[in-house]
């Protein structure tokens, strides 16, 4: 009896996404996280409970100063930091945010290093090796940490996401090496079949052949069965022309009566008659064309071994591989099955010369194994998906910090201020490195008077919030003179209310704000882990007041 | 050496600073009438009272949120018991908790770690509660996954609604809602402000209806896996196990229609029959990941703590999120629509206080030449007077005073049906006089 | 958007609300109310008939009883039980025929193969148009899609033989292994 086992049983309603290999991969990653704000918190609470195979956690929180973290952080209460201060030898802050993380799913390691984040992040690459990937959010963390730890990561490989949150303003960014979406990667809505009726290979000709030849002949019922399929190429090639009109007037004339379903889904899906589902993308023509397709080494991503493959495939074949699954329609039950084994079966076919392929390419540069180099399951999700695979690339987080003309980067920030749906986020962006280069210089956030992680909020405190306000302000201008961007008055007033609200929220960590950004971070990296859906290439900001989302450059 | 202080305790106020940030400083971004202080901290951790309702995914991250946005007074309902499938998200469960109740765990587990915040557990169905129950909540925050059990919360908070002479809303009868849904990586965040926003009624389209197959299909010409469970459950489970209710909790069950739609599958050659999809078919189950629930969930917090508080500015009024593809959002401002049968505010029509139904039947008649002529009258649940085929047995109606067929109420929302209006009924808020 | 809480208008409200008659209103479901306007607006033709086992006060159940004039099943009362859902219109009404009919669209346990009680299924629709789709299948049973396979291939290849059946399962006796009761009236 196929019923599932037990452990997969927790898994199920996101098996039923990204499968049983996209769960095995999420079993095998290591993640180190640094600083225990909110949103790193929420990215690891999402991550242990979706089922990756260890962490650890650094963080040199301290438990008297720990009240603000009771009220910002769900694993850790208010008797934790009150027995944390008052008995000495016990478990450190880290320790019991650790054990709480890890207590969501047992099947998860947790370590947990009381240390400092920022030092942490200025380690260099040899600490992050060990880990697939990296989560920093809080902790004290400046957009100078962060760039460090961009690239450290880009040099171990390892996957960062960085988050910030600041009151109801916040961000999350990923950055990896680039790499490959192959699988679920079908745009949202999409509902493109891959069905070759513009140019039937031999077996679906033969088919269609034998479901319409007698169609005169056929008793009502089987009449009203004829797959769609075989009714539209039979209908375009009895009227000799891709012309819209005649072949729906061809199919028309076919019909004895007005209630055949299958007419009607001939009629509805016409087009099918002459576009061509396995021309070659442009998109795809880029990714097989690349140089990295051609000069192929043992290093070489083994994707790049399936690209060539593909150009092979579309250079003696003038198409794409065939993707394999139709849409159910109005048919008998075995002229259905026997349909839907035609495309599964010539699909088949194609994947096995692209594999085959592959590993003739992988035998070449010297790979032992090619059949272990190259997975056969690897060369059928990329040919099924062929049409919308993607060789995902990250901009330098240098350059999103800095925009620049040389990259490119002005001009985005410049559009995005011109759109009234971004010029909000814009300016939180800037308002964001307005407030770490403020921290970064008086030792302090905006808008806080005092350091300290016990400090309260004044409600009296109207003009000093205005003075460091203004000082955000500043800093704004500062930073878009240097992205050679000019502000528009509408902007500028919006800029100026920005970074009023900064100072207003200080170094505020919102529960529910972290949980948003830990929510996109986490998924982001599941995403990235798993190979599968499209990764978020650029940074977002989130934006809690008209709850949007948008993201830059 | 760290100093270790005997006495420490946890400060409230810094505890709750970042909170605080938003509470007792003025803001560019606040709604309406937003005045910082004290007064807005206390509205919020002593008063304001936030019904959670379904404590799944939704409803775990939304508890959570907001114990630790300051709520203090947190109920949650929900009739459901914990299972293994929840785990993955449902983050207040462990192992040792399925066969639980949902709502009386998740309200534990908050209470046990957010100091100072009662969470009032209630194990049972929405349905049983009285309307007047929800009236003590100030807002209502829905982690469903039924559009039917919407509908209904829904239809309770308009029944709330008062409406002045003109037509405009009591602010006091308004029963705001928030609300979210998610399916895998797609989700939605929307805030419904009774008699103002448009309730879920209004845009029921928004809700594509759930994909069914045709019966002759699955009895004649299955193609595929699908096919073979819907036909075992539907068809050959009531023909084979006749007065058995198939139940999709009992493992027996849900194997005996996996085992059917194998067979039958095999039989015609379809692929795909699994236990995994048999339980997907018959159970209608969604995908469903940590990471859109808590996205989803912690938008709603924050539009709650901003509906309580104006701290900021609401969102307007529907956040749509798809996380396939990047990260993609969207919010859109969707519209009332006037004739919504839930919560549009009617008509004022003023009658005598003796006036009889008939009465009542004629003087809309006349007022409402264009669409009425016939008209069908019914009032707070009840059919008073029906056209056509039961007629007759509402004749008796006809002589008795609208005040006694309003149990004696002078004001109400009257529906009327007629013929002449196509589509739509008529709401009059009748007084008598 | 409008200011909803303050200290103080709280408190007012707790007060007012504690005098307020507390307890149930009773209120229809939109289901309910576009069921009474189908209902008060259903006119049925004289071969049917309507009745409402539980009174008049529940609506979302009824019975309809249809008695064609002419046809295949001229002379036969076939009664359909209907449960209307909560959230009618959105959802169709479940229907079923209450009587075993040899009939090529309806099986033995009194499923009905309609496209608009299921897959078709509009808002728009309303139970009229379920009746008239109903009516329609007795005047016209259609052999090409069927849910009882002998039925529909006696009627598609002898209509004849089929007229026969169809008169010898009104009469309540047997077609093939299967007993039917009467149900001319």
């Amino acid at each position: 009896m196929a019923s599932p086992a037990p452990a997969d049983a927790r898994y199920d309603r996101q098996l039923r996404l990204w499968g049983a290999e996209g769960q095995r991969r999420l079993a095998r990653c290591r993640v180190l996280a640094l600083g225990a704000s909110p949103a790193t918190c929420e990215t690891m609470k999402n991550l242990i409970l979706g089922g990756i195979r260890a962490f650890e956690l650094v963080d040199d929180g301290a438990w008297r100063r720990g009240a603000r973290s009771a009220g910002e952080t769900f694993e850790l209460t208010c008797e934790d930091v009150e027995r944390g201060a008052r008995e000495r030898g016990g478990k450190t802050m880290v320790e019991t945010v650790v054990e709480r993380l890890a207590a969501l799913n047992p099947g998860v390691d947790g370590a947990a290093t009381t240390a400092n984040a920022r030092a942490t992040a200025n380690g260099g690459k040899e600490r992050y090796e060990r880990y697939d990937a990296v989560v920093a959010g809080g902790g004290g963390l400046s957009d100078h940490d962060h760039r460090a730890l961009a690239r450290a990561c880009a040099e171990s490989g390892t996957v960062l996401v960085t988050t910030r949150a600041r009151g109801l303003f916040g961000e999350a960014r990923t950055s990896a090496s680039e790499r490959w979406a192959t699988e679920n990667v079908a745009p949202e809505g999409s509902t493109a079949w891959d069905l070759r009726l513009d140019k039937p290979w031999g077996e679906l000709g033969a088919y269609v052949e034998m479901k319409t030849s007698d169609l005169d002949r056929l008793d009502g019922a089987a009449f009203k069965h004829v797959p769609f399929v075989a009714l539209l190429a039979h209908a375009a090639a009895a009227c000799g022309t891709r012309d819209r009109r005649s072949v729906k007037d061809a199919l028309t004339s076919m019909r004895r009566g007005m209630d055949e379903e299958n007419f009607d889904e001939a009629i509805a899906n016409v087009r099918y008659a002459w576009t061509d589902t396995g021309a070659v993308t442009k998109e795809v023509e880029e990714i097989i064309r690349d140089e990295r397709a051609r000069a192929l080494t043992l290093e070489s991503d083994k994707f790049w071994f399936l690209a060539a493959a593909l150009r092979e495939f579309v250079d003696r074949e003038g198409c794409l591989p065939l993707e394999g699954s139709i849409p159910d329609m109005t048919s008998t039950t075995e002229s259905y099955v026997e349909l839907q084994r035609l495309y599964s079966d010539k699909a088949a076919r194609d994947a096995a010369c692209v594999w085959e392929s592959a590993k003739a390419f992988a035998r070449d540069v010297g790979a032992p194994h090619p059949e272990e180099f190259i997975p056969e399951r690897d060369a059928k999700i990329f040919c099924k998906n062929c049409r919308h695979v993607r060789f995902v690339t990250w901009r330098s987080m240098e350059d999103e910090l800095f925009p620049s003309p040389a990259a490119g980067t002005s001009e985005m920030l410049a559009q995005a201020l011109a759109d009234p749906s971004k010029a909000m986020s814009a300016c939180i962006f800037a308002g964001l490195r307005a407030a770490d280069k403020f921290t970064t210089l008086h030792g302090r956030s905006p808008g806080v008077r005092d350091a300290g992680d016990d400090s309260t909020v004044d409600g009296d405190d109207d003009e000093f919030v205005r003075r460091d306000g203004e000082s955000v302000r500043a800093f704004m201008a500062d930073w878009f003179e240097a992205s050679e961007v000019k502000l528009s008055a509408a902007n500028d007033k919006l800029a100026d209310d920005v970074a009023y609200e900064i100072a207003r929220y200080g170094d505020s960590q919102i529960h529910a704000v972290g949980a948003v950004l830990g929510g996109i971070a986490s998924q982001e990296l599941i995403k990235i882990i798993t190979g599968q859906y499209l990764p978020m290439t650029k940074p977002l900001v989130y934006d809690a007041v008209s709850s949007t989302m948008a993201t830059l450059f | 050496m760290s100093r270790l202080d005997v006495d420490f305790c946890v400060d409230e106020r810094a505890r709750w600073r970042s909170i605080d940030a938003l509470l007792l400083r003025r803001g560019r971004f606040t709604g309406p009438d937003f005045e910082p202080g004290e007064d807005v901290a206390r509205v919020l951790r002593e008063h304001v009272r936030v019904l959670v309702v379904g404590a799944g995914g939704l409803g775990c991250e939304l508890l959570k949120g907001l114990a630790l946005s300051g709520f203090t007074t947190l109920d949650v309902i929900d009739m459901d018991t914990i299972d293994v499938t929840n785990l993955n998200r449902q983050f207040l469960f462990r192992a040792e908790d399925v066969g639980k109740s949902k709502a009386e765990t998740a309200a534990r587990r908050v209470r046990e770690r957010v100091r100072g915040c009662a969470v009032n557990a209630h194990h049972g169905r929405i349905e049983e509660k009285e309307d007047g129950w929800y009236k003590q909540f100030d807002i209502i925050a829905l982690g469903l996954d039924s559009l039917e059990a919407r509908a209904y919360i829904n239809a309770v908070c308009c029944g709330f609604l008062d409406y002045d002479e003109d037509g405009n809303v009591d602010p006091a009868t308004i029963k705001p809602l928030v609300d979210g849904g998610t399916e895998g990586f797609k989700g939605h965040a929307r805030v419904i402000v009774p008699g103002m926003t448009p309730c879920f009624n209004c845009t029921m389209w928004l809700f594509p209806p759930q994909t069914t197959f045709p019966l002759c299909t699955l009895a004649e010409t299955p193609r595929n896996a699908a096919h073979c469970i819907e036909y075992a459950k539907l068809i050959q489970w009531p023909a084979e196990r006749y007065g058995e209710t198939f139940d999709a909790d009992v493992v027996e069950h849900m194997t005996w229609v996996y085992t059917k739609a194998l067979k039958r599958a095999e039989t015609f050659g379809i692929p795909g029959v699994t236990y995994a999809h048999t339980q997907g078919v018959t159970k209608n189950i969604i995908p469903a990941i940590p990471s859109t629930n808590a996205i989803i969930a912690a938008a709603c917090v924050i539009e709650t703590l901003k509906m309580a508080t104006m701290c900021a500015k609401g969102m307007n009024n529907y956040m749509m999120y798809v996380g396939t593809d990047g990260v993609y959002s969207h919010t859109v401002e969707y519209e009332r629509d006037p004739s919504c049968v839930v919560c549009s505010p009617g008509i004022a029509h003023a009658l005598n206080a003796n006036a009889t139904l008939e009465e009542f039947m004629a003087s809309i008649v006349a007022a409402y030449p264009d669409s009425l002529a016939e008209p069908s009258v019914s009032f707070g649940g009840k059919n008073l007077y029906l056209r056509g085929v039961l007629e007759s047995e509402f004749a008796e109606n006809l002589n008795k005073p609208m005040i006694e067929l309003m149990n004696g109420r002078k004001e109400g929302l009257v529906v009327v049906n007629d013929k002449k209006m196509k589509k739509t009924s008529m709401r009059l808020r009748l007084s008598l006089k | 958007m409008i200011k909803l809480f303050s200290v103080k208008a709280k408190q007012e409200k707790e007060a007012a609300e504690r005098e307020a008659n507390g307890g149930t209103t009773s209120r229809q479901s939109s289901g309910e109310v576009r069921v009474a306007k189908d209902i008060s607006e259903l006119a049925l033709p004289r071969t049917m008939s309507i009745a409402f086992p539980n009174g008049k006060d529940d609506l979302l159940n009824f019975v309809i009883a249809i008695k064609p004039d002419e046809g295949y099943y001229r002379g036969g009362t076939f009664e359909f039980s209907f449960a209307v859902p909560t959230m009618y219109p959105h959802e169709p009404p479940k229907v079923r025929c209450e009587r075993k009919v040899y009939h090529p669209n309806i099986d033995l346990d009194g499923n009905v193969c309609l496209n608009i009680l299921r897959e078709d299924w509009k808002p728009v629709l309303s139970i009229s148009s379920v009746i008239f789709g109903l009516s329609l299948l007795f005047s016209e049973p259609n052999p090409d899609d069927p849910l009882n396979k002998e039925a529909a291939e006696d009627l598609a290849r002898t209509p004849q033989n089929f007229a026969m059946n169809v008169r010898r399962a009104m009469q309540g006796g047997y077609v093939g292994q299967h007993r039917f009761s009467s149900c001319l009236r």
